[in-house]
């Protein structure tokens, strides 16, 4: 769809506002982080699904409530355990009696079907539960007895998981990894945002978030962000980062031909320039800038760079890695 | 937008030619300067040479600027990291073709941005590695000064190509005698034509050396193939009692313009039968084996193969030359012997030759020289 050029200035100045206006939302809420704010904005806003990891306590699940809260979206939270199936995510069929006394079996909608779906501590359900997120994520549909129901939009799964307590815990597969938009790591505040979230939190009333923007607002701004333009250079760019994620790609660095078992999959690359095109929207731009590209990249990839045996006795972190590939590209 | 980029390619060109042509020209004078000395090329030739490899150099480094900088997708990607301006030209650039809001948006964003920017904002840079290009030059031309001069260069060294010896230059300077494996020019007649007489103040001169049957000094042609060198010890041989046998066979016309033919024999050696006229020939082989043409060279050969020399004239030219053969230089006749010995072995001389060459030496050995 093409857009006059006032018409999409019109709109971008609107996706501005409204970015400005959440962040300043969930700021109220959530203290001090901006990147990540900002991250999960983005994320939000690119139609992905995030993965949160943090310690417990940090406000990862007080970071999603806010968000839908500031959104005045549907917002579903499903606490995973190992006893959670399938069904307590997707739904299932009921049978219900009607007004007329036959009983019939109806779908009863999961939590999946909510705007903003909290998924939290998701490692500690089961791997056939967590395979029931897959292609809610993926297909935007979950098929329930052979039905298939189409989730509404706007729809994204933020997804927490505690990278310390292991135990109980089913790490989430690659290919479920992969279906995240971005890996968002949250780090324990400093002691000024530890005494702002004290004095909010331990008073009489507790902040809340208003509700500035309604779906069909956040609806129209998708495909603002599909329409910012990438030149060839830049794109080529992405892909040279991606290639230097695989160990045996020749882009590839010292540091992931030592530490990295598999690379990221072409899901990343996708996953950077639609967040780069976003980032251009907030810097003013119509176009993606490699700046762009370096904000989001290390957040882009590092939950799908696979770690070899060496890296983890080294105790290297993914993210470690990304910003290796990231320092060693070649500036255009 | 593209009128400017346009502007600022031919800036951009420039400022990377005068980048790049430091290294292109250190690489290709460099280069002369190696290829000169080795080839032991005249001055004229080494300036020739340096003045060649500083237009290729240029020509190369525009070459080079042309390619990595000429093409107006590069210069917008260019200005884009000089100015800062954040990949706004190479986007602008690459959808200036499409018709939609956005692609207006984005041509509006890298005029408004490119703007106000002249091609002179493109500063001059220099190289990144100067300093190693100028030292290495500066290395090369210290080595090849270090090396020595090249034959052509100095008037004291000379070319031998001796009976017995093939290849060699033997330095006469300072009396004496050292061999340096620098081949010979290829083209004797040439490399030899001039040739040094001492004259009574003990300075160099060219004297032309006639054979019997060479035609006069005068004679450009003759002067051409027969002109030799005499160095100042040329006469030396005449207070060798010794060197009279020698004198003797060379036959040369006493007095003949004053010519010195001493050094002939080893500095020319076999390759006069290539430089004397065919006709010359046949008197050569009888007293040489075929190895000379003209009746100077055939004159050396009949002292130590080719070792020594003799002079037409033996008159002493200096007093520096009145010296014993057995100690000349630190040359001895055991020394010398040697050095025929090693020099046949060197020149893998036919077997026919060799095996006359031996004898010869053999033959003076037991006649009590060495």
């Amino acid at each position: 769809m093409s857009l006059a050029a006032a018409d999409i200035q019109t709109r971008a100045a609107i996706f501005r506002d409204c970015f400005g206006r959440l962040k300043t939302e969930i700021g109220r809420v959530f203290v001090g982080q901006p990147s990540v704010v900002e991250q999960l904005l983005v994320c939000f806003f690119c139609q992905g699904h995030a993965l949160l990891e943090g310690p417990p306590g940090l406000g990862k699940t007080l970071l999603v409530r806010t968000l839908s809260d500031a959104m005045n979206l549907q917002f579903a939270r499903v606490q995973c355990t190992p006893d959670l199936m399938p069904a307590d995510i997707t739904g299932t069929q009921l049978l219900v009696e009607g007004h007329d006394g036959v009983r019939s079996f109806a779908f009863q909608r999961g939590p999946i079907f909510a705007n903003i779906v909290l998924a939290d501590e998701i490692n500690r359900a089961t791997p056939r539960t967590q395979a029931a997120f897959l292609e809610a994520m993926q297909e935007r549909r979950v098929t329930v007895f052979g039905t298939t129901h189409r989730i509404d939009e706007p729809f994204s799964v933020f997804a927490t998981q505690n990278p310390i307590e292991m135990e109980g815990t089913y790490p989430l597969p690659e290919a479920q990894l992969d279906r995240f938009f971005f890996k968002i790591r949250i780090q324990m505040p400093d002691v000024d945002d530890l005494a702002e979230i004290m004095m909010r939190t331990t008073g009489e009333e507790a902040p809340r978030a208003s509700s500035q923007f309604s779906a069909d607002t956040v609806l129209s701004l998708y495909g603002l962000i599909r329409q910012v333009k990438i030149a060839d250079s830049v794109l080529r760019y992405i892909l040279h980062l991606v290639r230097a994620t695989h160990p045996d790609a020749p882009e590839a660095p010292a540091i992931v031909k030592k530490y990295v078992r598999y690379g990221a999959s072409p899901r990343a690359a996708q996953s950077i320039v639609l967040a780069s095109k976003a980032t251009a929207l907030l810097a003013s731009r119509y176009h993606v800038a490699t700046d762009d590209v370096r904000n989001v990249a290390v957040a882009a990839l590092n939950h799908r760079i696979i770690r070899n045996f060496t890296a983890e006795m080294e105790r290297v972190t993914a993210e470690e890695i990304a910003r290796g590939v990231l320092s060693s590209a070649p500036a255009l | 937008m593209l009128a400017q980029l346009e502007r600022f390619r031919r800036r951009l060109i420039l400022v990377a030619f005068v980048k790049r042509l430091p290294l292109s020209a250190a690489i290709a004078v460099s280069g002369a300067l190696v290829a000169a000395r080795i080839g032991g090329v005249q001055a004229n030739g080494v300036l020739i040479a340096l003045v060649t490899s500083a237009l290729v150099a240029s020509l190369a480094a525009a070459s080079i600027a042309y390619r990595r900088t000429g093409r107006i997708v590069q210069v917008a990607a260019t200005l884009d990291g000089r100015f800062g301006l954040a990949n706004r030209l190479a986007t602008a650039l690459q959808f200036s073709g499409d018709d939609d809001g956005v692609a207006s948006l984005i041509s509006a964003d890298a005029d408004a941005a490119l703007r106000g920017r002249r091609p002179q904002d493109v500063p001059f840079e220099a190289p990144r590695h100067l300093a190693w290009i100028v030292g290495g030059v500066a290395a090369v031309v210290v080595a090849a000064g270090l090396v020595g001069k090249s034959p052509a260069d100095t008037d004291t060294s000379v070319s031998s190509r001796g009976v017995l010896g093939g290849a060699a230059n033997a330095s006469m300077s300072d009396g004496r005698r050292s061999l340096a494996s620098t081949p010979a020019p290829s083209n004797v007649s040439a490399a030899a034509a001039r040739v040094q007489q001492a004259d009574p103040n003990g300075q160099r001169g060219i004297a032309p050396v006639r054979s019997n049957n060479a035609p006069a000094a005068d004679d450009p042609l003759s002067r051409q193939t027969t002109v030799r060198e005499a160095p100042t010890q040329s006469a030396d041989s005449a207070a060798d009692p010794r060197q009279a046998r020698a004198a003797d066979a060379a036959r040369t016309p006493p007095g003949s313009s004053g010519a010195a033919a001493g050094r002939v024999g080893e500095r020319r050696g076999s390759a006069g039968a290539s430089s004397a006229p065919r006709s010359e020939a046949p008197t050569a082989r009888a007293d040489l084996g075929g190895s000379v043409g003209a009746n100077a060279l055939r004159s050396t050969t009949t002292r130590a193969g080719g070792v020594r020399g003799t002079t037409a004239d033996p008159s002493p030219t200096s007093d520096t030359d009145q010296r014993p053969i057995t100690n000349r230089g630190g040359m001895t006749p055991a020394a010398a012997w040697d050095r025929a010995e090693s020099a046949i072995e060197r020149e893998h001389l036919p077997l026919d030759l060799r095996t006359y060459v031996r004898g010869y030496l053999v033959a003076i050995k037991s006649g009590g020289l060495p």
